[in-house]
């Protein structure tokens, strides 16, 4: 089974913050050059708009951050590990429906042996 | 009486609301932001606000609080209609029921067992043992009966998919309560309280979604560490039928011999071992040197998965009363029993089996022979029961 969860929208999501975040930034240098220029009430709006949405940018991406760690670890791969018990021929193959652990899958390619499912396990997708 | 609670009420909300009026001219007279225009705003904002909090606070935290808990009880409805859906899939799949399943799947999921009355202890154990008995006798004949189609590993699979959707089910009925509840009471104790516990709670609750598609494909989960060490021991050996739904292999290992017992696969199934160990001693006299346990233990925070541990006594789960009966029988025949387990968290246990548990199969078979090595001599029977759920193993 491979079941992979789609992580685009989290991605876009991570986006919409990361420009959120980038518009506080400027909103931030713009409040600064108000209270250079003794702006007080430029500087005020723009530091609070500035604030507010550093702390939204912030708290999302956290938190889609910690959603695309989830849905990666649902990102597994099962595979079956199918292995002759005469000469040790090893082939690692994606686990198929019926598969156990000591199931018969047929004859070894290289001695004829008896080829048996040795082990199946779920492997977590590697990050790109 | 009351009136007179009531207009108190009043009087004290009607002075914090003067209180906040007060405090916003003085805002607005001395102005920590400036005096002026705009300023003037930022002011009484700032001095609402931090008043608002001041009085305000517990219930603008009980309401933050209540906000997440809805989330998760949303999340958890999705979770167990996505179980639910997923179940009725594989019913449909695999038993070829000529009627709709729904509702005897329904009916499965409300099922409930009451526990036996404890306030006589003596013989509690054989009768939870009874009941569990007849609870799983009657979940799978119900399932059988839901699914006429399925084979006895495949009912086994669908029973433990069940479960694992019972449990969501359960999970979600008693979250969605204690909401309901502190939303109703507006209870900071409640509230609080079930906050507290949902991260641990919504942990379990994504093990068991993580179970349903293990169980629904027939991988092996976690749990099933010690059955696969035990197969691996029975491996080319004649495997035959011991109590209660277990298997026995006799092998030899350095001149000693072994029998290894693990639930019956590859359907999902724990089987008896306390019953399945009686009854190998009793066919041996309780002549046994040794009883070595593998199964799969849960690991603490920072424990790496697949670690081994050693260790004295029977190593395994459930409430407790195969355990009982393994320690009966070793006290009885004054055989020591020596566990070894294989860590793992809760969501590795019931989900299908990582890489690092089934690496660690091979050192504990090592592990097994260095104690046989170590605590028998040449001739003696030694028993090694692996235990767990056998799902996808034989």
């Amino acid at each position: 089974m491979n079941s992979r969860p789609t992580t685009f929208y989290a991605y876009l999501l991570i986006a919409f913050g990361l420009v959120i975040l980038g518009i506080s930034m400027w909103a931030m240098i713009r409040a600064l050059s108000y209270y250079d220029a003794g702006d007080y009430p430029q500087f005020f709006v723009y530091g609070v708009m500035a604030s507010v949405g550093t702390v939204l940018a912030l708290s999302s991406i956290t938190q889609m951050r910690r959603r695309m760690m989830v849905l990666r670890s649902l990102a597994i791969k099962v595979l079956s590990v199918v292995l002759c018990a005469n000469c040790g021929f090893k082939v690692v193959r994606t686990f198929s429906a019926g598969d156990y652990v000591a199931k018969e899958v047929g004859k070894c390619q290289q001695c004829q042996g008896a080829m048996r499912v040795d082990a199946i396990y779920a492997e977590e997708q590697k990050s790109k | 009486m009351f009136i007179t609670c009531h207009s108190s009420l009043i009087k004290r909300k009607l002075e914090e609301i003067y209180l906040l009026g007060f405090f916003a001219g003085i805002a607005l007279q001395t102005g920590i932001f400036g005096s002026s225009g705009l300023n003037n705003l930022v002011n009484i904002l700032f001095f609402v606000s931090f008043f608002a909090f001041m009085v305000f606070g517990q219930q603008i935290q009980s309401r933050i609080a209540l906000m997440q808990i809805d989330g998760a009880v949303r999340k958890l409805e999705n979770m167990r209609n996505d179980a639910k859906t997923l179940t009725l899939k594989i019913l449909r799949d695999i038993g070829k029921p000529k009627d709709d399943p729904t509702p005897g799947l329904n009916s499965l999921l409300e099922q409930f067992l009451i526990d036996p009355v404890s306030m006589d202890p003596a013989g509690i154990v054989r009768k939870f043992d009874h009941l569990l008995d007849v609870r799983e006798a009657k979940f799978k004949s119900d399932i059988a009966r839901i699914a006429p189609e399925a084979t006895p590993p495949q009912v086994n699979n669908l029973e433990n998919l069940v479960e694992a959707a019972w449990a969501l089910n359960y999970m979600f009925k008693v979250v969605r309560h204690l909401y309901l509840l502190g939303k109703k009471t507006f209870s900071i104790f409640v509230i609080f309280q079930l906050q507290a516990f949902l991260p641990q709670i919504m942990l379990e609750a994504e093990a068991y979604q993580g179970a349903t598609k293990a169980f629904a494909e027939g991988h092996p989960i976690g749990d099933g560490a010690g059955a696969l060490v035990a197969s691996k021991l029975m491996r080319g050996r004649e495997m035959k039928k011991v109590e209660k739904d277990m298997v026995a292999a006799e092998t030899t290992v350095e001149g000693r011999r072994v029998i290894a017992l693990k639930a019956e696969g590859p359907g999902g199934n724990v089987g008896k071992p306390g019953d399945a160990i009686r009854q190998v001693l009793e066919e041996n006299n309780g002549k046994a040197a040794m009883i070595v346990m593998v199964d799969a233990a849960l690991k603490l925070e920072g424990e790496k998965t697949g670690e081994i541990s050693e260790g004295i006594g029977a190593a395994i789960g459930g409430i407790g009363t195969e355990r009982y009966k393994i320690e009966e029988e070793a006290t009885k025949f004054g055989i020591p029993v020596y566990a070894i387990v294989i860590k793992q968290s809760i969501q590795e246990a019931v989900t299908t089996m990582k890489k690092e548990i089934v690496e660690a199969a091979e050192p504990v078979l090592e592990r097994i022979k260095r104690l046989i090595l170590e605590r028998t001599k040449e001739g003696d029977l030694v028993l090694v029961a692996g235990i767990g759920n056998t799902a996808g193993i034989v």
